[in-house]
């Protein structure tokens, strides 16, 4: 039992690690682009848009400050990927105990989302 | 001019972190505001963000070993990010001075605690809950233990949340002897599962200060690339300064800061 569980606990840390990597690629190249097309443009970086729509159909325009707001968004959201991903693992191992676990957490971040924007 | 100053300052946070091993927002928060005079709800996140960016980074490392305890982190973290989410809010209600103040007390606690020895003589227990076992990298002997008191780690999660999501800082301060003192957690593994759960609680603050308007990107950017260099930097550096001299550095930079942190708080 306690094998199992450490071979579980690995898995869980695998893929933990990967989602990481893949989430954080993304928001720093986001950010990327948008010090590039700040620098070439105006030479500075913007102080940044109201909303994410506002700053996707900026990005689709090629503005920094689309990219620079979206890339942050990313960055933050990285580990509620991990925690989503979480989920998934835990479900796959029939952990329904540690799936509650980790919706609770989830919970507990969609209802910053809501109280933020409200 | 403003984005290389900025930069500059994170790639000192990120040096100074990785070398000492304490999270970029101990050091950013009183930079920014003392150094760039910036809203100390901007400073805090900006820092937020850093926190988070610096956690992930670092979780990739650490994952890969097995040295983490995901189950335990996930189970801290319900109260953390409830603590985290209410930290937050409490920083953008609260009179700023209180803000000052608390994080100079945070940073005196941090020098006095850097001058103590580690608790990594301490034998773990083993027996408890989520019982794991993982190999000492150093060592290279396998460690099992289990992990006790989950109730007073919970209660102590909900702490280190309301002081990450108040101050900007990581919350590891907290979260690591917690676990390593007062749940039976070995203090690698906790250093790595407060590092995985860092990321967790930063993020719920940095989520209410962003949909609030308080990460400018003119801040946020050139610091988050900063403090990786810096981070980079730090880690090459790190096997060629003496411990014992970089701790008493951080020692006196943060007696500095908390010194300058009260002023502020207090005039």
């Amino acid at each position: 039992m306690k094998g199992r569980a450490v071979r579980s606990h690995r898995d869980l840390d695998r893929v933990v690690s990967r989602t990481l990597v893949a989430s954080l690629a993304v928001g720093l190249a986001l950010l990327l682009v948008g010090l590039a097309l700040a620098l070439l443009g105006r030479g500075e970086i913007p102080s940044g848009i109201d909303g994410l729509r506002a700053a996707l159909s900026s990005a689709r325009d090629l503005q920094a400050d689309g990219f620079c707001v979206l890339g942050i968004f990313v960055v933050i959201l990285t580990p509620f990927v991990r925690v989503a991903g979480s989920v998934v693992v835990f479900a796959h191992e029939r952990d329904w105990r540690f799936v509650a676990v980790t919706l609770a957490v989830l919970a507990v971040m969609v209802v910053t989302v809501r109280l933020g924007v409200a | 001019m403003e984005f290389a100053l900025v930069f500059l300052v994170a790639i000192i946070v990120g040096v100074l972190g990785s070398m000492l091993g304490v999270g970029g927002g101990i050091l950013i928060v009183p930079l920014l505001t003392l150094v760039l005079d910036l809203p100390v709800t901007t400073a805090i996140g900006t820092s937020l963000v850093c926190v988070v960016v610096t956690s992930s980074a670092s979780q990739v490392v650490y994952s890969g070993r097995g040295i983490t305890n995901p189950r335990l982190g996930m189970l801290l973290e319900v109260t953390t990010t409830m603590g985290g989410l209410l930290g937050a809010f409490l920083a953008l209600a609260v009179n700023e001075r209180f803000i000052y103040v608390s994080f100079a007390c945070v940073l005196v606690y941090m020098a006095v605690s850097m001058g103590r020895d580690g608790a990594g003589g301490l034998q773990p227990p083993v027996g408890g809950v989520f019982d794991t076992e993982y190999v000492d990298p150093g060592s290279g002997e396998t460690v099992a233990y289990g992990v006790r008191r989950v109730p007073f780690g919970l209660a102590g999660g909900l702490g280190a949340g309301v002081v990450s999501g108040l101050l900007g800082v990581g919350g590891g301060i907290i979260k690591v002897p917690l676990m390593s003192l007062a749940m039976g957690v070995p203090l690698k593994a906790a250093i790595a599962t407060s590092n995985l759960m860092i990321g967790v609680t930063a993020a719920t603050g940095a989520l209410v200060f962003f949909t609030r308007g308080y990460v400018d990107p003119r801040y946020a950017v050139p610091t988050v690339f900063g403090v990786i260099v810096g981070a980079q930097l730090g880690s090459r550096l790190a096997g060629r300064a003496p411990t014992v001299v970089l701790r008493r550095m951080f020692q006196v930079i943060a007696a500095v800061l908390a010194l300058q942190m009260a002023w502020k708080g207090l005039s």
